[in-house]
């Protein structure tokens, strides 16, 4: 045990410099609150923020995303071109971006294994570029491509509303009550959630014109679904924790308990469920205006884009390609976000 | 004199975190010697938990050694890989953690779970393993031991769960057994029970115990030498006859006044006054000082070195340093200082 | 201590659960027990006897499978309007055992104190709440600078004690203490427990301390009930119990706990307790006047005997 001790010889040099009047009792002001606390408050939202920003893809995909929003919104005034607008001299262009000069992207497109200036051959004046390349009609796909993601995330919102509105009270109904009227909706729940979404959709062109409309009642109808369980689920969990219960035994009524201790911490959850939710719906839309049954032409969104674009992919890829990059990329990004969010919202998972 | 089994010197451990640097343990040193009980007594915060894991080499990710040696077997542990480790946890080094709820595999059956680790480090074949697993079982007194070894852990209530784990714990005859809070969680009649247990194998197989808790009754029961944990350092280290009948730290004093005894008949318990300090940004001199009523001034500036008390019992306090003024030691404390001279009076006159 | 004014009575309570299809678990079993004004009774036991759950009964957050609670004298089960309902709410408190669990994480401290303020509307405006709430920070040793925080960025002990402070927010008279150290610190233990007494003493409160910590429930209560499995084994003086402990479960639980003395450790010896002997007519006895034991009316005058044993040990030692 030596190693622990200073010796006593050792102990007279090293700490002899320590002057006798320090061996007096401590002043009684150094025992300061102790209560105190050092470290900075942070609020639930604001530590999940500083724990989203080490994630590195979560940022980017917030940026990425911040800076599509923005063009959507910009793009409600101004587009390059007129979406709808045909001119049939103008048709099946490729892309051709200004000071680029590589080939697919210079005007030029492979006709029978060789390069061939498309605009040329289509007389197009010098000043007139479309990035994206033109479809069958000689409309711009930039332009019909910015339309469409515009109305993608239109629906997309609008079905993020629903979801949020129907699943959340439903699941939270259903998680605090519980009992006999848990059981009830859930069974209920089982019986909606068995109906596939695409049959619904059809049964509504009896009722509604497709378009717009359609699609949202539809995804209003049955995209709840997975909101409601999670939120219930949750809900179950924090209807045992000792603050519910230290609420209802102050006396808090039941409607404020779910508001006021419930809801809020649900908001984590939440938020991940709808940044989930987003990309699905977006998915969904393009899919059914793919297949015919959602948005119909000339209505550009990015589903009758695809649908458009794959039919001459062959000769025309870029009809495809620019609309299909357009949702991996909002996809991707929503599902990098919402990775993210949930990682951060996580209290396990704090350092 | 004992053979010294493992060394700690001048451990210091930190961990980043969002507010910053906290440093967890502050320069710990201490020895383990073989066959015994030592155990390390501390409140949330003191870095018992981390010295522990420091030594198995199982600290988080955000967790750095800053400096310091932990000697076993001649080699510095903390100069090893991850790889080299693997080879002593579970062989030579055993730890028991405090939840048995959770350091069980809920879908592999009890029977594997020991056998494992002597699979592992012993090389042993499945059936030989079994064989093993089963001497084990009934090492740890689980009943009708060939039966229960096919069952899963929730078939077992929390204290055999706590047997079990100590049986994969002891699978491989390890040199040293770190046991962390392993009766916490429990009742304190399978407490009883389980201490009495871990005394028993300590006769029979002579591994020597780091026993982590935060109770000073359990410490009593168990320990041979016990060192008392405060803000990342060792306060006062001793025997446990020393510890308990001739404290010498304000801190050891604190914790024997605040537990009510079945005989105190006082009417208002002693408590610490403030919380557990925040290791994010400690104080230049002694730790212990804002809640410590017997403070000096040199405790603003001065961290206190251990002073020697005996050959075995050290206590780091500005207390015990010659130029210290008497104080007026708690009643309670003075009567536990009478008692042990008059033992240590009685054991000189039977020998002499 | 007002012994003649009976603030609680618990009367053949039983609170059985149904688990797992036809299982049913006996967590409360027909035990009965009164508590006094102004005293402090401790209801001891080991996990899974029972003694949670009925803090939780009397409380009212689980309704009883049978028997009775009479809260000053009156029925619990007769009350349904909501003037009354709410004023038991204000009489009966408790605290909770987990200080991470019990305070909600989203809110302030100051909205956690100030809600039972404004369900019983005992403040006139939002200063006044305020005011309140400061002054009750005082009373559990905090200050106004920690109504501002959110619970995770203070200690165990400081959200204890904001658990105390909310119970005491709707001037209570009893209030039951579900474990309320168990999850502490040692030394912080010894702070909430002499904070209690402190409360007890300014505000004339009642306590059910529940815990499994025996040494500290002696240490607070005035009388002790033992529980095992459901049932009461053994109810008396604090003291009593603790020096003369009759019933072989007591006997076995008090010579398990381990004392912070290594002499008396090295000599002492664990009673170990197999299984509770009981009867169809067995059930809570008195054996001296205040101290009862669960046992039958033939087993009465063995108990008797073993007290004055016990007792005549006790005085040829002191």
């Amino acid at each position: 045990m030596d190693e622990l001790i200073d010796k006593k010889d050792e102990n007279k040099n090293l700490y002899s410099e320590i002057p006798s009047s320090y061996f007096t009792p401590l002043d009684e002001t150094y025992h300061f609150d102790n209560e105190r606390i050092a470290a900075p408050s942070l609020s639930f939202y604001q530590d999940g923020w500083r724990r989203l920003r080490k994630n590195k893809a979560a940022v980017v995909s917030m940026v990425i995303l911040l800076l599509i929003i923005s063009i959507e919104i910009v793009s409600i005034w101004y587009t390059p071109h007129d979406p709808n607008l045909q001119n049939v001299p103008h048709a099946n262009l490729p892309p051709r971006i200004p000071h680029v000069n590589i080939n697919g992207f210079n005007g030029k497109a492979k006709i029978s294994g060789e390069w061939v200036d498309k605009y040329e051959l289509a007389h197009v004046p010098h000043d007139v570029n479309y990035y994206f390349g033109t479809d069958a009609f000689g409309r711009d796909l930039l332009s019909r491509v910015l339309a469409g993601t515009r109305i993608s995330l239109l629906i997309a919102l609008a079905a993020a509303f629903f979801d949020l509105l129907i699943g959340i009270t439903y699941g939270l109904v259903s998680g605090w009550k519980g009992g006999s009227v848990d059981i009830i909706m859930q069974r209920i729940l089982e019986i909606i959630s068995g109906i596939p979404t695409l049959v619904v959709v059809i049964l509504m062109l009896l009722f509604i014109r497709p378009g717009v409309t359609s699609i949202i009642v539809a995804m209003g109808l049955t995209g709840w679904i997975t909101m409601a369980r999670v939120v219930r689920a949750e809900t179950l969990k924090l209807k045992d924790q000792e603050f519910v219960l230290a609420a209802r035994t102050l006396g808090e009524s039941s409607l404020n308990i779910a508001v006021s201790h419930i809801l809020p911490n649900l908001s984590g959850i939440i938020i991940v469920q709808t940044m989930f939710t987003i990309p699905s719906a977006i998915f969904f839309e393009a899919f059914l205006s793919f297949i015919g049954v959602g948005m119909r032409a000339p209505n550009a969104s990015l589903g009758t884009l695809l649908n458009e674009g794959y039919k001459t992919f062959r000769f025309l890829p870029h009809l495809m390609w620019f609309p299909a990059a357009a949702i991996c990329i909002i996809m991707i990004t929503f599902n990098l976000l919402a990775d993210g969010l949930r990682d951060a919202f996580d209290p396990k998972m704090k350092d | 004199m004992s053979e010294k089994i493992l060394e700690i010197n001048n451990l210091h451990v930190s961990f980043q975190t969002y507010a910053g640097k906290v440093q967890a343990v502050r320069g710990v040193s201490l020895t383990l010697n073989k066959g015994e009980t030592l155990a390390l007594v501390g409140e949330s915060g003191s870095g018992k938990s981390v010295t522990c894991r420091s030594i198995m080499g199982l600290l988080s990710k955000n967790g750095s050694i800053d400096c310091g040696q932990i000697i076993f077997d001649g080699k510095d542990l903390l100069s090893k890989t991850n790889r080299e480790m693997q080879n002593i946890r579970g062989k030579e080094i055993a730890m028991v953690f405090q939840d048995p709820m959770t350091s069980l595999n809920p879908t592999m059956t009890v029977g594997k779970q020991v056998a494992e680790p002597v699979i592992l480090h012993q090389k042993l074949s499945k059936s030989e393993a079994m064989k093993k697993a089963l001497e084990l079982f009934r090492l740890v007194d689980i009943p009708e031991p060939e039966k229960r070894l096919k069952y899963y852990p929730h078939q077992f209530s929390g204290g055999q769960r706590q047997r079990i784990v100590i049986a994969i714990a002891l699978a491989c005859n390890p040199k040293i057994l770190i046991a962390d809070e392993p009766t916490t969680a429990l009742d304190v009649t399978i407490q009883a029970e389980i201490l009495d247990l871990m005394k028993s194998i300590q006769k029979k197989v002579a591994t020597s115990i780091i026993f982590v808790t935060h109770d000073l009754g359990v410490v009593a029961n168990i320990a041979d030498r016990v060192a008392v944990m405060y803000g990342g350092k060792i306060v006062e280290i001793g025997t446990v006859d020393e510890i308990f009948y001739n404290p010498q730290h304000p801190y050891t004093w604190g914790l024997l006044r605040s537990m009510p005894t079945l005989d105190n008949e006082e009417d208002s318990l002693y408590a610490i006054p403030g919380s557990p300090p925040d290791l994010l940004d400690p104080p230049q001199g002694d730790i212990f000082a804002q809640r410590n009523q017997y403070a000096l001034t040199v405790d603003e500036y001065y961290e206190p070195p251990m002073f020697k008390i005996s050959q075995t019992h050290y206590a780091s306090t500005w207390l015990l340093d010659s130029r210290a003024p008497e104080i007026k030691i708690p009643q309670s404390i003075v009567a536990r200082q009478q008692y042990f001279k008059f033992k240590k009076q009685s054991f000189k006159d039977k020998r002499g | 201590m007002n012994t003649n004014n009976e603030i609680l009575r618990v009367e053949k309570l039983k609170e059985y659960f149904r688990s797992n299809g036809n299982n049913i678990v006996k967590a409360v079993d027909n035990i009965s027990f009164n508590i006094f004004e102004g005293e402090t009774f401790g209801l001891v036991g080991e996990s899974g006897c029972g003694k949670s759950t009925t803090g939780r009964t009397i409380i009212q957050l689980y309704r009883p499978t049978s028997g009775k609670i009479y809260f000053n004298g009156v029925d619990l089960s007769t009350i349904h309007s909501k003037k009354d309902w709410l004023q038991f709410r204000r009489d009966v408190q408790m605290i909770y055992q987990d200080p991470y669990a019990s305070l909600n994480p989203r809110k302030k401290v100051r909205d956690i104190i100030a809600e039972g303020i404004k369900v019983h509307g005992l403040s006139k405006n939002k200063d006044d709440c305020d005011e309140q709430v400061n002054e009750l920070l005082m009373t559990v040793g905090l200050n106004s600078d920690h109504a501002n925080r959110y619970p995770h960025e203070l200690s165990g002990g400081q959200r204890q004690r904001i658990g105390i402070a909310r119970a005491l927010s709707v001037r209570p008279k009893f209030i039951i203490c579900d474990e309320p150290i168990s999850a502490l610190d040692v030394s912080i233990q010894a702070q909430i427990v002499n904070l209690l007494k402190k409360l007890q003493k300014e505000k004339h409160l009642t306590y059910l301390f529940i815990a499994h910590d025996l040494s500290m429930v002696k240490y607070i209560s005035n009388r002790i009930g033992v529980m095992y499995q459901g049932k009461l084994v053994e109810l008396g003086n604090a003291k009593e119990i603790y020096q003369f402990p009759l019933h072989p479960y007591t006997e076995s639980l008090l010579s398990a706990i381990p004392l912070p003395d290594p002499d008396y450790e090295r000599q002492r010896n664990r009673i170990v307790f197999n299984n509770l002997v009981q009867t169809e007519t067995s059930q809570l006895r008195e054996i001296i006047p205040g101290h009862y034991v669960y046992c039958d009316i033939a087993d009465i005058p063995a108990y008797q005997k073993k007290y004055q044993l016990l007792l005549s040990d006790s005085t040829k030692e002191g």
